[in-house]
């Protein structure tokens, strides 16, 4: 006998064996991937992950695949094969002899013992041409592992049809993305209109550019992380409030006083489509025809002017005004001119500010509107507040000036102003409506029908005062200012019921103090606050 | 190829005529008398320890007279001296009036030796038996004689009266194939003892086997093959006996002094192919060794104080050996 007579016999006995110790494996194992399934599923309840069912799925099949890896790819010699069909059948080592004295038999063919090797190997062929592989190794099943698996199943099927409080924070997360994704294309628009804008200082675009990329990109990867994003937005915020003068309201409304004085002095018609410079420039070619009680008023009102542009700090202009007032009065015609033409300069210069200061608010404008969508990402309460307090915003832009820039006003800190600012009386003198916040003290919620304004929920900590300039013509004008092109909002009905309200911001107290936000000192001051608020 | 000088099929058949003569005499001890036909066929030597009335005696006899070979008997007491034993020269007189030295064998000289109570003589007279059970040859007066073949040693020894006794040295242990411990018949047995010994007829045992049939069986049993995974298993076991070594089990640790010298593993090896012929088999299974392993190894192990103190036995070291040293894949 050779090897060849016991080899396809023990093929067949490895496939077998294969086949059932995979089998076996499987039983035996199976616990392992659902205990790792439960585990993914358990933490899930804890920490939201995304896709969680997905990553509860991976581990049977990692585990399904090493096991199936493992029992095709595990080496079984027929060596080990014969062994272990020995053992279990308890053939007493007649197929391994056998099988190793095939190997060695050329060896000891000369001795006396090569008939008794025959006889061994004669033996083992008979013994394993009675082993039918299917009936000497059924395959079981394993009590014991398998109704382990089975609780550990149910187990895991609960855990996967029992709500899991995640979801909802996975699904916030997905819409903070998504909308951070999109405030990220607007704000990526705002950037391209900056960019090609020609009238803006080179500089500071290319650095607003530089900023918003950096904004657009920390967005763009962002997450899902809600407060991340807002943070961003807040330092971009902070950024561009930095930039921002003050003064602007003043000195547009410096250039606004100074276009209309010039208006009154042209004796001409389609005035409102020059630029002020160009109308400085029209009123300097028209002075010699003035007589000299004309000019002694333009020269007063030119020092009126230059004393405005000195309040609003642009000290140039001023300057440029102060120095045309004098020069006007003069008959010196080559330093009224002189004078004339620094003034328009002056005028081009802080033109070109306020367009710097007008991209610049536009911007915060909406960052602003991108961290409002940001925090009402998510969250259906806070959408509906969001579509209320959009119409707030309408009213806010409705303080814009009518010039050229037709910019809005401050951000939502602003809005109470500018509301208060279209119900103000037509102002006389020198009035100024400032501080419109200080008027909400004279304002009870009776006398606006138990209705009041909501701002948004995100109110700057500090920003540009709301500055509402009226100018004594001395005539008895009034100005009024109106907006042209709201950047942001639809002029809307911006009340709401005080009720509303109220239980908005208390449930917005409520969760500051839950979330800690508010130092434990101070959470029965906050309550007390409410207290004495609640209608 | 040669042709064998016995078939497997005669030798089991040898093996159980002789196994058939004997039980005539002894009744029951089936595995008494397989363990001591075993170092028999394996050319080796056999102790056997027992109270006395257990037919040490008779069972050795009675094989001796199943083999139809010569067989002395050799009662050991203190005085005994190893001249008695291997035998010695004496000046002898021919018919013409010279003396000579003229060698008289002692009888060790003999196919068969049952050593009777060996453990009462000195350790002289023991050592006298060293050479021949190891050589099969004896030495006298620088001359060296060789033993006849087959030759056995059979020795008893009384595990009760260790009053004046010598027990035996390690080094002499060692030499014995197997110690067999003889068991106490059962009450059933003990009828049947009644029976055929007080009885008009006595058994008679008739020789079914020579020195030719015996030397061709244990030419035989050494043929037997033995997988290589079948030795390591032997030789696993046997390292397994010695405290210290990694493979070793906690009883071993604790209560064995010395583990088995290389000859126990050889002695379960070669019993182990004995057994397989016997089972009709040609080859040596796990369950050869395992089954061998105790007779093989009981007096090769030397347990320590704590053992003794504790009643702990080389039989109860080595059962848990076999269950904790098993075959591997």
């Amino acid at each position: 006998m050779s090897a060849s007579a016991l080899n396809p016999y023990l093929v067949s006995l490895r496939r077998r064996l294969r086949l059932r110790s995979t089998w076996l494996l499987f039983q035996r194992t199976l616990w392992i991937s659902l205990v790792m399934v439960i585990g993914i599923l358990f933490i899930g309840r804890f920490f939201p992950i995304q896709g969680l069912r997905l990553w509860a799925i991976s581990p049977p099949i990692i585990w399904l695949c090493a096991v199936l890896l493992y029992s095709l790819l595990r080496p079984r010699s027929f060596s080990t094969i014969a062994q272990e069909v020995d053992l279990e059948l308890g053939l007493k080592e007649r197929l391994s002899t056998a099988l190793e004295l095939d190997t060695h038999v050329t060896q000891s063919a000369k001795s006396r013992s090569s008939e008794l090797q025959i006889l061994q190997q004669n033996d083992a062929l008979v013994s394993i041409k009675k082993i039918n592989p299917q009936n000497a190794f059924p395959l079981y099943w394993l009590p014991r592992p398998l109704l382990t698996a089975a609780g550990l199943f149910v187990i895991t099927l609960l855990l996967i049809y029992i709500p899991n409080p995640m979801d909802a924070l996975l699904v916030e997360r997905i819409a903070v993305e998504q909308s951070a994704s999109e405030q990220a294309q607007l704000i990526n628009e705002r950037k391209d209109e900056i960019e090609q804008n020609n009238e803006l200082n080179p500089e500071e675009k290319a650095e607003l550019v530089r900023q918003l990329e950096e904004l657009i990109q920390q967005l763009t990867v962002n997450p899902g992380d809600r407060e991340k994003a807002l943070a961003d937005l807040s330092k971009m915020e902070e950024n561009l409030r930095r930039q921002l003068d003050p003064n602007t309201d003043l000195r547009q409304a410096t250039l606004d006083a100074v276009a209309a004085q010039l208006q009154s002095f042209i004796q001409q018609d389609n005035l409102n489509q020059l630029s002020t410079p160009q109308l400085l420039e029209q009123l300097t070619s028209e002075l010699n025809k003035m007589d000299d009680s004309e000019k002694q008023h333009l020269a007063e009102k030119l020092a009126q002017l230059a004393a405005q542009a000195a309040q609003s700090g642009d000290l140039t202009l001023a300057q440029a005004l102060a120095s045309l007032s004098q020069a006007t009065l003069s008959d010196n015609s080559n330093a009224t001119m002189q004078a004339a033409s620094e003034t328009i300069a002056a005028l081009e210069q802080s033109q070109s500010e306020l367009f710097s200061q007008s991209a610049l608010q536009q911007t915060l404008n909406q960052l602003q509107s991108s961290s409002q969508a940001i925090a009402q990402a998510g969250n259906p309460s806070n959408q509906i507040a969001s579509q209320e307090s959009a119409t707030g915003n309408g009213q806010i832009q409705s303080s814009g000036q009518g010039n050229q820039s037709g910019q809005g006003q401050g951000g939502q800190g602003q809005s109470g102003g500018g509301t208060k600012a279209d119900t103000l009386p037509p102002a006389t003198g020198s009035g100024q409506a400032r501080n419109p916040e200080n008027v909400d003290t004279g304002f009870s919620i009776a006398e606006l029908g138990e209705q009041i304004f909501i701002p948004w929920e995100r109110r700057p900590s500090e920003g540009p005062e709301v500055n509402i300039t009226g100018q004594d013509t001395g005539q008895g004008q009034t100005i009024t200012k109106e907006t042209q092109n709201p950047s942001t909002g639809m002029p809307a009905n911006a009340l709401i019921p005080y009720q509303d309200v109220y239980t908005q911001y208390l449930d917005a107290a409520q969760h500051a103090i839950d979330r800690i936000q508010i130092p434990s000192d101070y959470h029965d001051l906050v309550r007390d606050y409410f207290s004495n608020l609640e209608p | 190829m040669m042709t064998l000088a016995i078939s497997p099929d005669t030798f089991r058949e040898t093996a159980a005529k002789i196994e058939a003569q004997v039980g005539n005499l002894i009744v029951g001890q089936k595995d008494l008398i397989r363990q001591t036909l075993i170092p028999l066929i394996a050319g080796g030597n056999a102790l056997l320890e027992g109270v006395p009335g257990l037919g040490k005696t008779m069972l050795v006899r009675s094989l001796s007279q199943a083999i139809d070979c010569s067989f002395s008997r050799i009662q050991f007491t203190p005085d005994l001296m190893p001249a008695d034993i291997v035998g010695t020269n004496l000046i002898v007189e021919d018919e013409h009036g010279q003396r000579y030295f003229q060698f008289e064998p002692g009888p060790i000289f003999a196919n068969l030796v049952l050593a009777d109570e060996i453990n009462r003589a000195t350790p002289k007279t023991q050592s006298a038996m060293l050479e021949a059970m190891q050589e099969h040859s004896v030495t006298v007066a620088k001359a060296t004689r060789q033993l006849p073949a087959p030759f056995f040693v059979l020795a008893t020894q009384n595990p009760l009266e260790m009053e004046g006794t010598y027990p035996l040295p390690e080094a002499q242990l060692d030499r014995f194939f197997f110690k067999i411990n003889v068991p106490f018949p059962s009450s059933e047995e003990l009828v049947e003892i009644a029976v055929r010994t007080t009885g008009e007829e006595i058994p008679v045992i008739e020789p079914v086997a020579n020195e030719e049939s015996i030397l061709a069986m244990q030419e035989l049993a050494r043929g037997v093959p033995v997988a290589t995974h079948v030795m390591a298993y032997a030789a696993r076991f046997l390292t397994s006996t010695h405290p210290g070594k990694p493979d070793s089990p906690d009883v071993v640790q604790r209560y064995v002094r010395y583990g088995s010298s290389p000859r126990g593993m050889q002695s379960m090896i070669l019993a182990g192919k004995i057994m397989a012929l016997l089972d009709g088999r040609y080859n040596v299974a796990y369950e050869d060794l395992r089954d061998a392993a105790l007779p093989a190894l009981r007096h090769r192990l030397i347990l320590n104080f704590e053992a003794q103190a504790e009643g702990i036995s080389t039989d109860q070291v080595i059962d848990e050996l076999l269950t904790a040293i098993t075959p591997q894949m």
